[in-house]
């Protein structure tokens, strides 16, 4: 590629003659100290809380602390580069970033720069990264589900679109697993993801990329990364910046999932921040707003009313508890800020039920009005069996013989949970899902031993695909009505149970 | 050494001790009718003070005894200074903050400005300017602003040319180095963008 040297230098000439100079007008003050990513700063007297300021070099900052004779910044870039005695200058606006389909399928970071390399993101329109969440009048019921593929969580904490649904959990337990699902499952469905990487190592990053890559879902997905190396400031304020960008397609009716993964170490930013502004330390030295800095970004999240477009944002914040411990200060904040936990816990994962959920304590606080109806009929006995089914567990272990209806609830319940178990990278589509959970509760696995269960599962899904399309298309159709797969007599019911049977027939459970 | 000496130096706990000094001496002197003589003699007092640092390391030290500093003050001040002025470097003293009046000396001195409504602002050129071009520059921001406009000026090759008025924290920036990054900054901006909109105008396959 040759460039034109002539074509560019004209250009350029024109630009200098329709030059228009002008005053510049600014409000200036002097570093007077900078370190550890704040610097305070002499002057500044008309600044605001929360404004934008530049130091040379083109650096931004925030103005966060407003004290009598100085204001602390904290500093969005490499506060290296900064020195006592630096002009500072404010500059009238708050912090924003660009959003719209630029931004799409790029991996940036929370001020708009592209990390991905793939070239500067050109948008046309930027949203303020603070701003005050919709009001009530704004708002509708949640009465869309949002399929995170995973049946688990689809059939007892479903999820709906407007919801925010925490997930908790120790560390590598899968709750990010749990998250990047549901973002491969938003495939064909037109909702935008986002995933905002908070703290998290570069790698592991590099990694979810990758299977976003693969799975082809990096097409309607920004990722936002302020990694473990990055600057508090920026770990701060990613989390903003990432709803910010989903608030633009939110007001324009369209549907956005955000994964915050993960607010605990947002937290521990923000503690920093502003243990270093010597803000007083609260329970746990973090400081006393620390509830205020999660609840005004996760009531962003929202399902709007069909006047102003119905648009939605779905949350799945993150957050890791140590040795299980939920009744700590953050994960205790945001479990009452949000619509619902899923918890997910270590010696489940280590026993092989993975995802590792608890159904148990986990719950849906839109539950079934943000279910699929066929679903909901299916699912309501799965809850109970399960249920029942724990409390036998103990029995079990005593090895004591046991009366027939003691032990088929068991051996029901070991089918369940074999059945909800799921592979990574795998999300079922909701009609799938349906089928294998009814074929689950109507006992129609009871034959079938317990380590083929998932096999059998498999392979039925195969035989559905390949030989009843057409089964699959009628439950596809009337999986929202109201009696699908609750009586007996209904017609999808009883195309699904014949094509059950059909492949029960033909399944050898001996053969491996 | 002396660089450094040009170079302000912020203290914001010694901006603050000045700022209730400096409120306590400029309310004395209003119920006596006497504020311009006061900031008068704490102007010269301070420019006194750094002219002679033996004196000021006398005031500040905290070995000396307050009688003894009393002394002092009266023998280097009294018949030059009124009663009132007197006392205060005394009640400053006395309390072990003689280490702030120059920080005083600021406070009342922007609380004097703005009593009479004066604003002080400094004008930053490239080269030396001649008394008649500072007052027209000092009388025509006294226009706009609308209050009295007392200008000091400054030296800074830097700018290259044109002029920097600086009031407080406001910066009315009309140099020609601002003016050379604002063009570079548009018109590097928009040629990039026409650039990456008509790629076949500037470049071809070679």
């Amino acid at each position: 590629m040759k460039f034109s040297a002539d074509e560019i230098a004209s250009v350029i000439q024109q630009e200098i003659d329709q030059f228009d100079s002008q005053v510049d007008v600014r409000e200036v003050g002097t570093v007077l100290e900078v370190g550890d990513g704040i610097a305070r700063v002499h002057g500044l007297t008309g600044v605001a809380a929360g404004e934008m300021v530049e130091f040379p070099g083109g650096i931004i900052g925030l103005a966060f602390n407003l004290e009598e004779n100085s204001v602390g910044i904290i500093i969005l870039g490499d506060y290296l580069k900064i020195n006592e005695g630096d002009e500072v200058k404010a500059l009238g606006t708050l912090l924003s970033v660009p959003v719209g389909d630029a931004v799409t399928g790029r991996v940036i970071d929370p001020l708009g720069n592209p990390l991905d390399g793939k070239g500067p993101i050109d948008a046309s329109q930027t949203r303020p990264v603070e701003v005050i969440a919709p009001g009530v009048a704004e708002r509708k019921g949640v009465h869309e589900p949002m399929q995170t593929g995973l049946k688990a969580v689809d059939a007892m904490t479903p999820i709906g679109r407007g919801q925010r649904e925490l997930i908790i959990g120790d560390r590598k337990t899968g709750k990010t697993a749990v998250a990047i699902d549901a973002i491969i499952n938003q495939k064909n469905t037109g909702v935008k993801c986002f995933y905002v990487a908070v703290g998290q190592k570069d790698s592991s990053v590099a990694g979810v990329i990758g299977v976003l890559e693969e799975t082809g879902a990096m097409d309607y997905t920004t990722v936002i990364v302020a990694g473990a190396s990055a600057p508090a400031p920026l770990q701060y304020i990613a989390p903003y910046a990432g709803t910010a960008m989903a608030e633009h397609f939110m007001w324009d009716g369209q549907h956005c999932l955000v994964v915050y993964d993960d607010l605990s170490k947002q937290a521990v930013a923000y503690r920093e921040l502003s243990l270093l502004m010597r803000r007083p330390p609260g329970r746990e030295a973090y400081p006393g707003d620390v509830f205020y800095c999660h609840s005004r970004l996760l009531e962003r999240s929202c399902k709007l009313s069909d006047e102003l477009g119905a648009g939605s944002i779905t949350s799945l914040p993150i957050i890791e508890t140590l040795e299980g411990e939920v009744s700590a200060y953050i994960p205790t904040n945001v479990i009452s800020i949000t619509d619902g936990q899923i918890y997910v816990q270590p010696d489940l994962f280590f026993r092989g039920v993975r995802p590792a959920m608890n159904a148990g304590i986990s719950v849906s606080r839109v539950g079934g009005a943000a279910q699929v109806k066929a679903m909901k009929n299916v699912a309501g006995g799965l809850r109970l069996d399960l249920a029942a089914f724990r409390e036998l567990e103990a029995f079990a272990q005593l090895g004591t013989d046991l009366d027939a209806a003691t032990q088929s609830q068991l051996d029901r319940g070991y089918r369940m949970v074999e059945l909800l178990k799921q592979g990574q990278y795998k999300p079922l589509n909701v009609v799938d899902q349906i089928m294998v959970i009814y074929a689950g509760s109507a006992g129609h696995l009871d034959k079938v031993p317990v380590d083929q269960v998932q096999r059998w599962e498999d392979e039925f899904l195969t035989f559905i695909h390949d030989k009843k399309q057409d089964v699959w298309a009628q439950l596809d159709e009337t999986k929202d009505e109201g009696d699908c797969m609750k009586k007996d007599d209904h017609p999808t019911t009883q195309a699904v149970k014949a094509a059950i049977a059909e492949f029960n027939d033909a399944f050898n459970p001996s053969f491996k | 050494m002396s660089e450094d000496d040009n170079k302000p130096v912020f203290d914001t706990d010694q901006q603050y001790l000045g700022n209730v000094y400096g409120k306590a001496l400029m309310g004395l002197a209003d119920k006596a009718g006497t504020v311009d003589q006061m900031v008068e003699q704490l102007d010269s007092f301070v420019d006194v003070l750094g002219q002679i640092p033996s004196l000021r390391y006398a005031l500040e030290s905290p070995r000396v005894g307050f009688a003894e500093k009393e002394a002092i003050i009266n023998k280097a001040i009294q018949g030059k200074a009124s009663p009132d002025f007197l006392n205060f470097v005394k009640v400053v003293c006395r309390k072990g903050r003689a280490d702030c009046f120059a920080a005083i000396r600021d406070a009342v001195q922007s609380m004097h400005d703005e009593l009479s409504s004066r604003i002080r602002a400094t004008m930053i050129t490239a080269v030396p300017v001649d008394d008649g071009t500072r007052q027209k520059v000092a009388d025509q921001m006294s226009k706009i602003l609308g209050k009295q406009v007392s200008m000091t000026t400054q030296v800074d090759p830097n700018i290259i040319g044109g002029l920097v008025v600086r009031i407080g924290d406001t910066v009315y920036d009309g140099s020609v180095t601002n003016q050379l990054n604002q063009i570079r900054a548009t018109a590097v901006g928009r040629a990039n963008q026409q650039i990456r909109q008509a790629l076949s105008r500037f470049a071809s396959d070679a």
